[in-house]
C-alpha cells in the first residue's frame, strides 16, 4: 500500500530579480565560490569603484588573498556599514539564508539583503527526529547523515536553519518507501 | 455599549500643557489589562446630539494596569470629540472604552530607537519609555512642539532621560533637522515618528530620499477623518438609507444607526472595518487598501472613505 502524504502549501523562497537601489551609498558583494555572470554584471552596474565590494566568504582565509573573509569577521564589517547599504548574495541556498541571518542580526532589513536565484538545486536538509544537518541533498527521500532514518523532503523551508524539514517516511512500515525523486 | 467595552470612571483631569488636558481612568467593576507599549483605546463620548468615538494612546506604564491614562489635545475647528473631552467631562464621569489595541509596536530587533514626537504625538512614547528602559534598550527622544499649545511633559521627559532627551519649541525658534538626524543613523536603527501628517510625511520622504530600505521608519497618525460632500447609503439586506453628513464619516454614521461595523484605529490603517460594497463609486481615503483593491472598488473602509457618487449601495 502505498502511503498518502499530506503535503502543507509550500513555503519556498522566491528569487525575484535583482533591483540595484541607486540611492545606496554602499554595495556589498559576498559570494560563496565561483563567481557567476550574473554576479559580476551586477557588480560591474555599480559605476563608482569607491561604493562597491566584493567579498568571498571562505574557512580558508589564511592565504593572501585580501577578498577573502570568514564568516565571523563578517558580521562586525556589516555592523560598520552606512544604514541605506544593499547587500548581494551569491552562492548555496543554504549559504545565502546563513549570510542573510547574519545580517539581519546586525540590525539589516529583508528590503536591504538581494540574493540571486542559487546556484545549485542542492538543499540542506533538517532532520526534526535528531536534528543533525545533512548538507547537498538533491533527491527525495534521503538518508539522514545522523541517524540513518529515511527523510522525505519536504517543501517546507526554516529561514532560522536554512534547511528543508525532512521527516521519516517509512516509521509505519519499513517495507513502504516511496520511489526516490530528483528534487527540483 | 458592545460587549467587549470597559466602564471606566474619571478619577482625575489634569491640565498638562496650554491645550492638553490629561484624564486619570479606572475601571468601575472590571479589571483594566496590562498593555503593550503604543497601545491606544477608543473612547465612546456621548453627547448631547452627537457620539464621538475617538482614539487615544495609552500613556501610563504599559506594566501598571491599576489605571490608564490619556492625553487629548483641544482642536477647537474639529468634529467635536476633543472639545467634548475637553468641555464636559469631569472628575468623577464614567466612561467607555475599548480594550487596549496596538498598531505602533516597538520593533525589538532594532539596535537603536529614535522616537520623534510632534505635539500631541508625544503620547504613543509616553509607554514605550518605561518599556525601553526596562529592557536597557538605546534609545533617543526628540520631542518637536509649539509651547504656547502643547508640549506636555517635557519639563519630566528632560529630568528622566536627559542626555537621551533633546526638545525643539517651535514658539521658540528651536528647529529639528530631520535629514541630520537621519544622516547620523547606523545599522540597526529603527525610527519611531507620531505626530500630525507633516512631519510624518518629512521623516518619510527624508528616509526615502537618503535610499533607507522599508521597514525602519514606524509611524502613527491620528488624523479624524476630514470632512466632505453628503451622500446616502443604503444596505442591501435591508434596504434601510441613511445620510451621512459633511461633517461625519460613513462609519460613525453607521454606528448612529446602531450598525455596528468592527473598527480598531479608526483613521483608515488597520483594515479592521473593511466593508463590502455592491454599487456606487468610492473615494478612497485610507492606506489599507491595495491600489488593485481599490480599483475594483468592491469594499471600502469607513472609517475615512467617501463616496464620490450621490449613492453608495453597502453589501451587508
Amino acid at each position: 500500500m502505498q502511503t498518502e502524504i499530506f503535503i502543507s502549501p509550500s513555503n519556498l523562497p522566491i528569487y525575484s530579480s535583482v533591483v540595484i537601489n541607486e540611492k545606496s551609498d554602499f554595495h556589498l558583494f559576498i559570494k560563496e565560490v565561483d563567481l557567476t555572470e550574473a554576479f559580476d554584471a551586477l557588480f560591474i552596474s555599480i559605476s563608482d569603484a569607491k561604493k562597491r565590494s566584493m567579498i568571498t566568504l571562505s574557512d580558508d582565509v589564511d592565504s593572501d588573498d585580501q577578498s577573502l573573509m570568514s564568516k565571523e569577521a563578517l558580521a562586525p564589517l556589516l555592523a560598520s556599514l552606512p544604514l541605506n547599504t544593499s547587500v548581494y548574495l551569491q552562492g548555496s541556498e543554504a549559504f545565502m539564508w546563513d549570510v542573510n541571518s547574519i545580517a539581519i542580526e546586525q540590525g539589516m532589513v529583508a528590503d536591504q539583503i538581494n540574493m540571486l536565484t542559487p546556484i545549485s538545486k542542492q538543499r540542506r536538509l533538517f532532520c526534526t527526529h535528531c536534528y543533525t544537518i545533512t548538507e547537498g541533498v538533491t533527491h527525495s527521500p534521503a538518508v539522514c547523515s545522523g541517524c540513518q532514518r529515511n527523510l522525505l523532503v519536504r517543501d517546507h523551508f526554516s529561514r532560522l536553519h536554512s534547511a528543508y524539514v525532512g521527516l521519516q517516511i517509512d516509521a509505519e512500515d519499513p517495507a513502504d518507501l516511496p520511489p526516490v525523486e530528483e528534487l527540483s | 455599549m458592545t460587549t467587549n467595552q470597559i466602564r471606566v470612571t474619571v478619577q482625575s483631569v489634569k491640565q498638562v500643557a496650554p491645550m492638553i488636558r490629561e484624564f486619570t481612568l479606572t475601571a468601575v467593576d472590571s479589571t483594566l489589562f496590562p498593555f503593550s507599549p503604543g497601545s491606544h483605546v477608543i473612547v465612546d463620548m456621548l453627547g448631547p446630539e452627537k457620539n464621538y468615538r475617538n482614539a487615544y494612546s495609552l500613556l501610563s506604564n504599559p506594566n501598571d494596569a491599576s489605571e490608564y491614562r490619556i492625553a487629548v489635545r483641544l482642536q477647537e475647528d474639529s468634529r467635536g470629540g476633543s472639545v467634548f473631552m475637553h468641555e464636559q467631562v469631569k472628575q468623577g464621569d464614567e466612561l467607555l472604552i475599548s480594550p487596549p489595541a496596538n498598531l505602533f509596536s516597538p520593533d525589538w530587533t532594532a539596535k537603536k530607537h529614535i522616537l520623534i514626537a510632534g505635539g500631541i504625538g508625544i503620547t504613543p512614547f509616553m509607554s514605550y519609555l518605561p518599556e525601553l528602559e526596562r529592557r536597557g534598550a538605546t534609545f533617543e527622544l526628540h520631542y518637536l512642539f509649539h509651547s504656547q499649545q502643547s508640549g506636555a511633559y517635557r519639563e519630566q521627559l528632560a529630568e528622566q532621560y536627559g542626555g537621551q532627551f533633546f526638545a525643539y519649541d517651535s514658539d521658540a525658534a528651536q528647529r529639528c533637522n530631520i535629514e541630520t538626524l537621519l544622516t547620523e543613523c547606523s545599522i540597526g536603527t529603527h525610527i519611531y515618528v507620531c505626530g500630525p501628517e507633516k512631519l510624518i510625511q518629512a521623516v518619510e520622504s527624508a528616509a526615502n530620499e537618503m535610499g533607507w530600505p522599508e521597514g525602519l521608519v514606524h509611524s502613527e497618525e491620528f488624523a479624524a477623518p476630514k470632512p466632505g460632500t453628503p451622500f446616502a447609503v443604503t444596505l442591501k439586506s435591508t434596504n434601510q438609507t441613511i445620510e451621512v453628513g459633511e461633517e461625519e464619516s460613513l462609519l460613525e454614521a453607521l454606528e448612529d444607526a446602531d450598525i455596528e461595523v468592527e473598527s480598531l484605529c479608526r483613521g483608515g490603517v488597520c483594515g479592521r472595518c473593511i466593508t463590502p460594497v455592491a454599487e456606487g463609486d468610492i473615494e478612497h481615503r485610507d492606506g489599507f487598501l491595495s491600489e488593485s483593491e481599490k480599483s475594483s472598488n468592491h469594499c471600502i473602509m469607513p472609517c475615512v472613505s467617501r463616496a464620490k457618487s450621490d449613492r453608495l449601495v453597502l453589501d451587508i
